[in-house]
Parts: structure tokens; sequence; C-alpha cells
């Protein structure tokens, strides 16, 4: 974000240097810019400016498909963690007897093939989908973000050889790794998080790194090292906070592509385990299921993991478009 | 001795054995002794209505056949095809799985090639077997159609006596004895230029345990090294053995035939018919192939799918002559056959259990029909894995016995097999019928009850815990000699195939219960070819610390239902390293002694002592185009792996 430099807040302390305490000015009538926040120029009014947050607030709320993303994901998330606290079903103990039951009585969306409760599946197959989800986005975007500012701020040879180690990484078949690694470590939700974050940063390494490239040029930061600030904390205290944005639209993006890949995963049938489960391992069977007639196998689930997956992405576009200023009022 | 898939398989004693990956049949061979010919698509068929499910079905013996059909099977799950009459000529198909066609022609497959998909369904074909088994679903030797006599034993077992019918080869020349001691030399030289040659060659039994083999016009007479049960030698060392036509004692294409009696010229003549016999591109057309015993010959092979056409022999000898051309079409997945089975595309295909509960949609045009074949399923115990004391823990019957409990077969032949399988308790199962089952193959020694297995672990010094994790409290009681400590958790890890999905299945229901016991069984899934590569301490002891239970399918048994070599200490198939004296003891009879009942002692011994988790054995499944028929028993013993085109026909 660009913004002049008459437009930064001065009252604002705290905030790291070259976070752009963001104001919004309005020209006067007569062309004049406002000199200040709650000024009055001459010969004009002047609105109140807001902060950078609430412009970006506004923008996302501004976003219809924005909110119903996050109305979707609340619920889903309720659906998850707070429905098994009311809906009771089997999902632990096998009872093939009662294997590839329709919806009825009993089990809202049937069973599947070792008696399981669709219904209670998919309730706790979401928790696993959405806590691998949120872990392996945290894990992934940690270590991209540390990574891509360290190689930013060294710039040179450094920056180039972390870099090349990216495009090398980059240069593998993610699922190919991933797939390896989840069949022996992948057993359980944090194991499996863990195996996805830790090959999930390259993208955000690279986004940081970007950012970084042109925060460190900037006066903030030429302050900052004339005065003797360490290189961590020229990272630290001013990179990484004003790459925030990127970064924090970027976690929502990991965490849609974090939950598919676990779909993958279990699709292929290198998912969770029992007693976990998640969505992807439910679709293992899915060309069998519809060839013999159990509709209620696939599409339940399937739909759960497409509208929560839409309704992540929806909200990762709108917190571009609201973080970005030139995006912000398209 | 042989080999799964193209995986090789450490060599076996004594009888051949045939590991299986069930449900997707991919096994489909011949079951060794019987040397019969091998199904790979088998099929399924079922349906979960009632109207489907298993029955005592009786069939009409056909009108036309020399052979009787088979009266009553019980157990048959469907219903097999009305006999009708039968018109001579046309053809029919049937499906196959890619990966399970023929890449060898003659009867010494050698390890590599010795696949239970390649091996012996199409090698049959044109070989007859000097013991044909089994006799449809029955499991016995299948006289009418085997080239020999029964043998008679004498000088203490030591000297068999075999009487060669005088079947023709399609040249027009007798079957003699001489022609089987040409096999036999020729074997001899195979096995001694390489062991490999020869997949289902164990050092020491056949041929080395034949010390001389004599010819004399259809008598065959052979000096044994040693005595063995006659039983066994009979159904499972003779059921090797086959007769080569004299042309084929030759070392060069075009060559006049030498005496095989030289081991060099026997040397030299194997080199030459085993490389023909790798040859592809001429299965269809080699001249060496076309002097058959058996009932149908090759017409064209198709070297790159595997698709090949079988044509009449008109000199077979046997009691039905081949009416119909036979076609193997392959198919690249169960899904794409049952396809061609919805479009009536297809004569003779198999049904996965997959494709069970859209089996409905065919039976307008085809007749559906399963049994299980003869063998067993089940998951397989690490006696060797030291992890978590696990091999302290799976050494003590009880545990084993409260494992067993935990299996719920009816339930996993009801929900997960749709009906089409059969209890299995044993290494020696009740179904197919068969004189060896013992008592207890026919009830469940350890049903399924939560409660038996808590009051067994409870017993013995065990603090169960539903749903937690249980520990041993007691070590005392735990293990008589302490070996487990107290605090030790029952908790263990189980790898199961990751086809087919019934598999997964069997293990997360397992899961489930032990959970509920609080035992921990963590689920792990990967290949066939990794768990038969991995999980066998005979062959891969590096990794024996890494498994606790594998559940990879199963074995087809020998005609002769001995585990010598699968449940003797140091069997090469001892996957887990079972260890138990009285075992090994009863396994040495049924090899060795004279008893007639020795090898039901056994089955009956390991049914009760739990070496593996036995569970339901699936039945494979056969889906017949209605307009095609075949006697009862040429019907059913497709369900075990075993083709009879000469009694096949396409009705009026």
């Amino acid at each position: 974000m660009t913004i002049p430099e008459h437009q930064v807040r001065p009252d604002v302390e705290d905030r790291p240097e070259g976070d752009f305490a963001l104001v919004q000015t309005a020209l006067a009538p007569n062309g004049g810019a406002a000199s200040g926040a709650g000024a009055v120029a001459e010969g004009g009014e002047v609105q109140v400016l807001a902060s950078g947050w609430r412009l970006a607030l506004r923008s996302f709320l501004e976003n219809r498909l924005a909110v119903v993303g996050v109305v979707v994901v609340v619920l889903m998330v309720l659906f998850c963690f707070v429905g098994p606290l009311f809906y009771h079903g089997n999902y632990l103990v096998a009872n093939p007897i009662f294997a590839n039951q329709a919806p009825g009585a009993g089990h809202p969306l049937g069973t599947d093939p070792n008696g399981f409760d669709v219904l209670a599946q998919i309730m706790h197959g979401g928790q696993a989908s959405l806590e691998v989800g949120f872990f392996a986005a945290v894990i992934a975007t940690v270590i991209g973000t540390i990574w891509g500012a360290m190689a930013g701020l060294a710039g040179g040879i450094v920056d180039g050889i972390m870099m090349r180690f990216v495009d090398v990484l980059l240069s593998i078949p993610f699922l190919f790794v991933v797939l390896i690694l989840a069949q022996k470590y992948g057993a359980s939700i944090v194991d499996m998080s863990i195996v996805l974050g830790v090959f999930s940063w390259l993208v955000p390494s690279r986004l940081v790194r970007g950012e970084v490239l042109t925060l460190r040029v900037r006066d903030f930061v030429s302050a900052a090292n004339v005065m003797g600030a360490s290189r961590a904390r020229v990272a630290f205290r001013h990179l990484i906070p004003n790459a925030l944005s990127v970064v924090i639209v970027n976690v929502t993006f990991q965490v849609a592509d974090a939950i598919l890949a676990l779909a993958f995963l279990g699709f292929l049938g290198f998912g969770l385990q029992y007693p976990h489960i998640d969505w992807g391992d439910m679709l293992s069977g899915a060309e069998t299921a519809l060839q013999n007639g159990y509709w209620w196998q696939v599409y339940p689930v399937g739909a759960a993991l497409v509208i929560v997956v839409m309704a992540i992405n929806f909200i990762g576009d709108a917190l571009r478009d609201a973080m970005d200023v030139r995006l912000r009022r398209r | 001795m042989d080999s799964i898939t193209g995986h090789p398989v450490p060599e076996s004693r004594g009888a051949p054995r045939r590991i299986r990956r069930r449900s997707r049949w991919l096994t489909a061979g011949a079951t060794l002794g019987a040397l019969a010919l091998a199904l790979s698509a088998c099929g399924s068929s079922a349906s979960t209505h009632p109207s489907s499910s298993k029955a005592s079905t009786t069939t009409t013996p056909s009108s036309s056949s020399v052979k009787p059909s088979s009266a009553s099977v019980a157990g048959l799950y469907g219903s097999l095809p009305p006999t009708g009459t039968p018109k001579s000529g046309g053809t029919i198909t049937i499906g196959t799985l890619k990966g399970s066609t023929p890449n060898y022609a003659m009867p010494i497959v050698p390890a590599a090639d010795a696949s239970v998909y390649t091996a012996y369904d199409f090698i049959d074909l044109m070989n007859q077997p000097l013991y044909w088994s089994p006799t449809g679903a029955k499991v016995a030797i299948d006289q009418p159609l085997s080239l020999a006599d029964l043998p008679t034993y004498s000088n203490g077992g030591k000297t068999v006596t075999v009487q060669i019918k005088p079947w023709k080869w399609s040249n027009g020349q007798t079957v003699t004895a001489n022609d089987v001691v040409e096999f036999i030399d020729i074997l001899k030289a195979a096995v001694k230029e390489s062991a490999a040659n020869f997949g289902n060659y164990t050092p020491g039994f056949f041929p080395d345990n034949v010390a001389s083999a004599t010819a004399k016009g259809q008598t065959l007479t052979l000096q044994l090294t040693k005595k063995y049960n006659p039983a066994y030698f009979t159904e499972d060392q003779l059921g090797l053995a086959y007769a080569f036509p004299p042309q084929w004692a030759i070392t060069k294409t075009g060559g006049k035939p030498v005496n095989f009696a030289n081991p060099a010229n026997a040397k030299a003549i194997y080199n030459y018919l085993n490389k023909q016999a790798s040859d592809l591109a001429t299965f269809g057309t080699n001249p060496l192939w076309k002097i058959a015993d058996g009932p149908m010959e090759p017409s064209a092979f198709n070297p790159t799918t595997g698709a090949y056409t079988m044509v009449p022999n008109p000199d077979y000898s046997g009691p039905q002559k081949a009416r119909i051309t036979l076609k193997a079409l392959v198919y690249t997945s169960t899904q794409a056959e049952f396809n061609n089975l919805e479009s009536g595309a297809l004569d003779i295909g198999g049904v996965d259990y997959s494709d069970l509960p859209s089996v409905g949609r065919i039976k307008s045009s085809y007749n559906v029909f399963g049994y299980p074949d003869y063998g067993w399923q089940g998951a397989m115990f690490n006696f060797a894995d030291k992890t978590g004391d696990f091999n302290n823990i799976i050494g003590q019957l009880y545990i084993r016995q409260a494992l067993a409990h935990l299996v719920d077969q009816k339930g996993i032949i009801t929900g997960l097999l749709h009906g089409a399988g059969d209890p299995s308790y044993g290494p020696v199962p009740a179904i197919p019928k068969n004189p060896y089952a013992p008592g207890n193959a026919t009830s469940a020694p350890y049903p399924y009850s939560l409660s038996a297995a808590k009051a067994l672990l409870t017993s013995h010094g065990w603090k169960v815990v539903p749903g937690g994790q249980t520990v041993c409290a007691n070590a005392s009681k735990c293990a008589p000699n302490g070996s487990i400590p107290a605090g030790t958790k029952l908790a263990f890890n189980w790898q199961y195939g990751n086809s087919p999905p019934l598999l997964g299945q069997m293990s997360t229901a397992f899961a489930s219960a032990a959970k509920q016991l609080g035992i921990e069984v963590t689920l792990q899934q990967h290949t066939f070819n990794y768990l038969i590569g991995k999980d066998s301490d005979p062959s891969s002891p590096s990794t024996k610390n890494t498994w606790a239970v594998v559940d990879f399918g199963g074995f087809t048994n020998s005609l002769y239902p001995t585990t010598e070599s699968l449940f003797n200490t140091g069997g090469s198939f001892n996957e887990g390293g079972y260890n138990s004296s009285k075992a090994d003891t009863l396994i040495h009879n049924s090899v060795y002694g004279s008893s007639a009942s020795a090898v039901t002692k056994e089955a009956s011994f390991l049914t009760g002592n739990v070496p593996v988790l036995f569970q339901p054995n699936p039945d494979l499944i056969i889906a017949v185009k209605k307009g095609v028929s075949g006697t009862a028993n040429s019907m059913l013993a497709q369900t075990q792996y075993t083709w009879e085109p000469q009694f096949w026909y396409l009705t009026k």
C-alpha cells in the first residue's frame, strides 16, 4: 500500500513504523488536501478519517460473497464442533449388519459400509478437516513468512540461495511428497497438519519475500537501520507486520488448500485412519457408492467439502480486495 | 513357490501355495496341486435381495454332457446357469483383468512368471496335468479329467506306480508314461540349473524327491527318496506333474528329438523350451504349443494386451471335446468388466464385491453365482514384533482367543460381502466341501463376543478400559513367565492392503470392536506388494519390528491342505513366525506320516490355536450370460479359479 507521506497519522506512536496508519483524505472543493486527521481544511469540509483496518473491514463487509462465506464457515464450525453435542450418531462402533442403510429414522443421512452414521461422520470428519486446514495453514504461513522475510531482507546471494531452494521444492510435485509422508507419518490430525504444513510454505514465502523487497527500501526501514536496529528487529518489528495483509490473505487460501489436500489424501486412502475420519476418506468409495445408488454416502459430504472450501475462498478473495488499496474500490 | 501379481514370494516347501488378494481375486490361479486353470477375472454376483442369498441349490443334470452335473450345492450364492441343448460351435468370451494375462506357455513355469494371474489358466487349457482338481467346487481329484489313474504305493510307500491313460496328443500320438518321464527329466534339469526356473519348486521336494522315474508302456514307476503320506504325495506332489510330447525334446527349432534322459540334453531342451515359452508374440503360432493333450489349442494371442483365442483340440481324449472357441478379453478394471456385463458384451465375467449391490441390473441377462474357493482369509500376527512387547503379548493363547472373539464374521458376511461369503475358522474351511475339514471348522470356536473377550483379558490380569487404554495390571497373570510387564498397553498396529476396499472395511470393523475394549489398534494402509515384501519375517527380517498384524487377503490351499511352509517353524510362508512344537509335529505327520486323518488333526489344532485371525471366506462370483451354459461342475469350477471350457456351450 502506498500512501502519501502526509497522510500518515503522526499520533499513533505504538504502531510500527511504516505501518501506514491509514487515513483517507477528502479533497477540498478547491482541490486542496486536508492536512491531517480532524483538521478543517481551508475552503472545505473534511471527513473523519478512518483507520486502514477499518477501511479494510468496511470494504470486506461490502462484499456480499465474503459475508456469505463468513456465515457459512461459522455455521459449519458450529455444525462440526457443536453439532455432536446434540446429535450423538454412531461413528465409532462398526456394525456391518446395518451397512449402507438409506436415510431414515435414526440415520438422517444413512449409514456407510461399516454401519457408521453418515451425519455423525460428516460432523467429526469436518472437525478433522477444519482442524487440519487451520493448523496446516498456520504452520505453512509461519514458516513461509519467516523464510520469505529473511530472504527478502538479506538480499544478495543469501536471498538467491534461499529462493532457489524454494524453487527446487516447488518443482517437486506436492501430492507426491505428501502422499509418501502421509503414508508414514499421517496417522493423527497433528501429524497430518505437520505433513501438509511443512510442504505448503513455499508460496507464502515467495509472497512475503516479494512484499519485503518493496518494504525494505522504504524510509522507515532505512531509519530503523540507521538507528541501529538489528536485522531481526527490522524483520519482526517492521517488515513482517507491514506484510501482514499479504499473509492474512494467504492464510485463508492456505486453509482451503489444506482442506482440499487432506481430502485428496483421504480419497486416495492416505488420509486419517480410524478412529479419525476426514471428508476425503468418506469420499474414497464414491464411485462404488454412486454405482450402487448409495448417494447419501457421497453428495452430503461432497457438498460440505465444496461449500466450506468455496466459502473460505470467498473470504480470501474479499480480504485480498479489502487489504489492497488498489483493489479496494474497484 | 509362487509369486503374486508378479511379486516374487519366498520359496515354499512342499505343496505349492497361493497367496491371494481377496475379492479382487487377483490370484486367479490354480490351486496347485490341483493344477486347475486359473480364473483371473472372477466375479461375484449376488444382490442384496433375499432371493440371491446363499441357499442350497439344486441343479438339473445336463442332458448332453458326458460328465454328470453336480447335485445340490450347499452354500452356493445365486444360481447356476440352467442346462440347455448344446449348440455346436460358436464363441464364448470371458473376461480377464489386465495384469492377469498369460506370459508363459509351458508347465515348467519360472518363479518370475508363476503369478497366479498368469501361470496356469492359459497353460492348462493346452496341457493336461496328471491329476486334475477340483471336481466342480468339491475338493477332490476329478478322475475323468485326469491324465492318469490314481497311483498305488508299495515298498513301504517309497515306490509309486501310476497308470497313464492312453489319451492322444493332438498330432495323433498316444500319451505314454515315457512322456511323463520326459517332463520329470526336463524339470530336474531346469531346477538344477536354477531353483527359480520352477516357481513351485522347493529343494528336497518334487522333483528332488523322485530318485528315479521309469516307464513301461502306460505304466510309470517312481522311486521316492523317502516315504510320504500318500495323500500328500498324490494330491500335492504329483499334482505338479504333466506329460511332455516327444516332439518337445528338441534343442533348436526344426531339430530332431534328442535323448532327454541325458542330463546335458535335458538342460538344452529346457533352455530351448524356456525361450520359446517366453516369447509372447508366438504364443498363438508356435507349432510346439499346437501339440496338446488338453482340450484346447491356441489360435491367436495379442502380446500387447494379453488377449487370446483358443480353439478346440479335435484329438482331445477327455470325456468331452470342446465345442466352442474361447476368447479371453482383457479389462483394465473390475468396473470396466462390469460395465461390459451391463452392456451384454461379455459372455462370462467376474463381479467384484463392490458391484454386488448393482448386480440386479444384469440379472435379466446373466446367471450369477458364487462360491468360496478352497482356502482361508485372515490377518496374520507377527510373533516376532518386539514393539510394545507385542511378541510376548501375542504369544499368549488367551490373547489370540480374545482377539478372535472380536471378528464379527456374521456381520462381515452380511454387511460387507452382501451375503456372498461363508464363515471360516481355520486353515481348512468347511465350505467348499472337502474331506479334511475338522469338526471345529463348522462352528465358531471363538464367536463374536465382546464380553467373552473382556472376560478372557480380565481373568488374565488386564485392566480393561472400554474406549480407553487397556493395560496389564498383573504381570504374573498376563504372562506366566512375567514377560508382559505391568502397565504394558494392549496396543498394536495393523497393516492392511489398499485393495480391495473390503480389507479396509474389515480392518476398521476389527479396530472398532477392539476400541470398545480399550485395545488400541492403529490402522495403516499399504499396497499389496508392500505388505508381501515387508510384512514377512522370513523374507524381510529387518522389518519384523515394524508390523504387528497384516491383512493382505489369504491363501488358497493345496488340494491336500497341510500348512507345511505356512505354520511350521521356519516355514517360508510363515510370515509372522508362528511357532508351536505341537503344530510342527502335526504338520510333519501330515507330510510324512501314514495316517489319512493327519491333516485333519493338524487343521483342528490350528483352528483352536489361532495362528492368525481367521476371517470369512468371500465368494468368487461369476456372471454367465443367458444362452451360455455348461455342466454344473464346469460352472462351479470357475469359483475355484478353474476353467473347463470343454464343457461349456451355447444353447439352442
